[in-house]
């Protein structure tokens, strides 16, 4: 992940003929992050800048590693999934969902298909409100507060929805093993039905704002640009992958889930606007157009949704009884709002998953903001890196340490977690 | 001490207390409307006199390898050339100084403001982020004074035959420049009002040209560093500016009083014309910082100064020219 950063001029930087200028021009380095008002999560960007043009970059991360998978390993199938809930707030729906996969694949168990098509509509209204978020975040970014507080307004409502279905607000607690807890009776149907009809108005304003909105399309156009063959070589994915022209969408590619059955095309920019940038721009709007995506999926799935149960086994431990018993590999896979989520899990006759791994999407674009910002200006390095709605507390699964002796006189020490409690308690009780 | 003296410190006070108070005033009641245009309750209108009260309490924090006292010296010089421009410009009644200084030692003055923030941040406070906001600044103190000059000097160079000294802001309240001539005059005034009110959004750095202390960008920019009783200067510096500067506006373009038309003499007619010229002061301030800084985003450096220099500064001069055509001709 974090490349040497030292070399500060690398030769992508400079322009051929460019020369002359650089002696003259003195370059600095521009440290954003871990901790700026530009980046909601820790992550470091050293930005290295002419003036106000970037000519090198360089990402750092692991600063939010918390151990996760370590943790899932020491406890047990359904304990895990709770944890799995809490990689990230955000996206809180796509790791139960793909742990769940990965772990129904590993041990055979059967989904009914009721479940299936509830697990799509909860992913559904949590990509509408991941997006409405984004869209707020990335209106902040570029200092147009008004963005922010009426996309969290509409967002508020979704949420509320979300709180009717599940119980919850942002951990719905709502993925179970084999199927999901609660089933979509006729009175959630009917507030459903109620909301997306609110959502779909709201999606066309956006869309109209997002499309026709002067100084949003001066602060967007242009800048940031990824070229497909840069999205394609660096395995970019999501909406960052799609403003970029590709057609790359798990749900279409895969059909995973009731996706299959509902069929689900990927939302490019050259479909709605006739061309492709790759800027800032494409991919606002390809996830503008996703909201709207995102309720047509609903309805269709709420027409389709066949009745029967929603879990494959309704007693926890009876479930873990019989994983136990399973040994094998499984994965899942789910389009979260961000790109694609991969979880691996191998079982090995346990009442614990053996391995577990999780990749998620933020950690192939986080190399795309070298390409995007390289070229840009220093105003532009907030927006460009909302742009691909980096979420980092999903990402870190390792911290690197420096531990460069030449630099720093003082040699720093590394501390286990067990050893660091024992500190602790030896400061504060004994 | 000199009789004088006394006097012109008493009057710098006053000065100091009624514009500050009319500044913190203004800025509560833009953060309110911004917020009730934004859908969000707002901080109640009394937040920046609080803020002010809280910070002065503060430690003031001087960064290790600032120079100390310039880093204390230019919020002081900050503050105290917005003072001395407000003892320049009428507030309803007519100013303290109103015989001795002209349009261009107002203009100075709000320089003055912005390069005592420059200073600050860049040469003595070692920080990145400040440097950075401090070019940024510099930039817009020359991208916007051009426009700003153009109105200046064209309105004084069209009054010049009317009144004794064109350059003073007393001159102004002397001729009506709306109805001096005929309606190409009237077109070619309002389009320089138009561009002194886009000139106030940037020389007071709000909304879109929040170039210089753009939070998500460089972390608050110039003043990044301060802390304490010098950033509760410099924000008291900057409320006081934002109605000198709209008090400029008001002086050259309405400087009609109200107790003329009522007929109500003295104090008392005094006191009508301050409420009158708050009432203009605030019209002034939320078409060109309140909704400007609802309904846009922010520019990058570089369009902030496209904008000045090749559509606003066109702009002007096209007004400058529908005036010269009437009274030439």
């Amino acid at each position: 992940m974090a490349k040497s950063g030292d070399g500060a001029k690398s030769g992508d930087g400079a322009k051929s003929g460019d020369g002359r200028r650089r002696e003259i021009v003195p370059t600095i380095t521009i440290p954003i992050g871990p901790i700026h008002p530009a980046l909601k999560e820790p992550v470091n960007f050293r930005i290295t800048v002419e003036g106000e043009e970037i000519v090198d970059v360089d990402v750092r991360s692991g600063y939010n590693h918390r151990g996760i998978e370590w943790l899932g390993l020491r406890r047990n199938w359904i304990q895990t999934l709770y944890l799995a809930e809490r990689i990230c707030g955000i996206c809180s729906w796509v790791h139960p969902f793909c742990y769940t996969q990965a772990a129904e694949d590993a041990c055979n168990i059967e989904v009914p298909e009721r479940a299936d098509f509830i697990r799509v509509i909860i992913a559904e209204l949590e990509r509408i409100h991941s997006h409405l978020l984004w869209v707020g975040i990335a209106g902040y970014e570029i200092g147009y507060d008004t963005i922010l507080h009426i996309t969290w307004q509409v967002r508020e409502k979704i949420l509320d929805l979300l709180e009717f279905l599940t119980g919850n607000r942002i951990n719905y607690g709502m993925g179970m093993i084999g199927g999901v807890r609660r089933d979509i009776e006729e009175k959630h149907i009917l507030k459903i039905d109620e909301n997306l009809k609110y959502y779909k108005e709201a999606a066309d304003q956006l869309i109209n704002i997002g499309l026709h909105d002067k100084t949003i399309e001066k602060r967007m156009k242009n800048c940031g640009i990824l070229p497909r063959k840069d999205a394609l070589e660096l395995s970019i994915l999501g909406p960052t992958t799609r403003g970029s022209g590709v057609r790359k969408d798990v749900r279409q590619d895969e059909g995973y889930a009731a996706y299959g059955d509902i069929g689900v095309k990927a939302v490019v920019p050259q479909d709605i606007l006739g061309s492709v940038t790759g800027d800032v721009f494409d991919r606002t709007v390809v996830r503008l157009v996703e909201l709207k995506q995102s309720v047509e999926i609903i309805e269709n799935a709420l027409d389709m949704m066949p009745s029967g149960p929603v879990m494959y086994e309704k007693k926890p431990l009876k479930l873990i009884k019989q994983m136990q018993k399973e040994s094998g590999e499984g994965i899942g896979m789910h389009e979260a709002p961000r790109g694609e989520v991969i979880q691996y899990i191998r079982a090995d006759a346990s009442d614990k998953p053996a391995r577990w791994k999780i990749r998620s999407p933020t950690i192939n674009n986080l190399l795309a903001c070298r390409p995007m910002l390289l070229g840009d200006q220093i105003a532009d390095i907030p927006i460009v890196v909302a742009s691909i709605d980096p979420c980092i507390s999903c990402t870190d699964r390792v911290t690197i340490v420096e531990r460069d002796e030449k630099r720093s006189k003082k040699k720093e020490v590394l501390f286990t977690m067990q050893e660091l409690r024992g500190r602790f308690k030896r400061k504060v009780f004994v | 001490m000199l009789f004088e003296v006394k006097i012109c410190l008493y009057l710098l006070g006053i000065s100091l207390f009624y514009t500050g108070f009319l500044g913190f005033l203004f800025s509560g009641i833009d953060r309110k409307l911004v917020a009730r245009m934004q859908g969000r309750v707002g901080p109640p209108i009394r937040q920046p006199f609080l803020d002010f009260i809280k910070l002065c309490g503060k430690e003031d924090i001087i960064p290790h390898d600032a120079t100390a006292w310039l880093f204390k010296f230019a919020p002081v010089l900050a503050l105290a050339s917005v003072i001395t421009v407000m003892l320049y410009i009428p507030v309803g009644f007519s100013p303290i100084f109103a015989y001795f200084g002209d349009l261009i030692l107002i203009l100075y003055l709000l320089t003055l403001t912005s390069l005592a923030i420059v200073i600050g941040a860049s040469s003595s406070s070692s920080s990145l982020f400040a440097a950075l906001g401090a070019q940024r600044e510099l930039v817009m103190l020359i991208s916007c004074k051009v426009p700003l000059a153009i109105i200046i000097f064209g309105l004084a160079w069209r009054i010049n035959p009317l009144v004794d000294v064109p350059f003073s802001l007393l001159s102004f309240s002397q001729v009506n420049l709306w109805i001096m001539a005929g309606p190409l005059t009237f077109i070619g005034v309002a389009m320089l009002f138009f561009t002194f009110l886009c000139c106030i959004t940037g020389e007071l750095s709000a909304g879109p040209f929040d170039i210089a202390k753009a939070k998500t960008e460089i972390a608050g920019g110039t003043l990044v560093e301060y802390s304490g009783r010098s950033l509760a200067t410099f924000k008291l510096a900057e409320a006081i500016k934002m109605i000198a500067i709209s008090s400029l506006a008001v002086a050259l373009f309405f400087p009609m009083p109200l107790s003329n038309i009522v007929g109500i003499d003295g104090l008392l007619g005094i006191l009508l014309d301050c409420l009158f010229h708050i009432l203009k002061i605030f019209l002034i301030i939320f078409v060109s910082i309140s909704v400007v800084r609802t309904v846009m985003a922010r520019l990058k450096i570089t369009q902030a100064v496209r904008f000045y220099w090749f559509v606003l500064t066109p702009f002007a001069l096209t007004g400058l020219i529908f005036i010269m055509i009437e009274y030439l001709v």
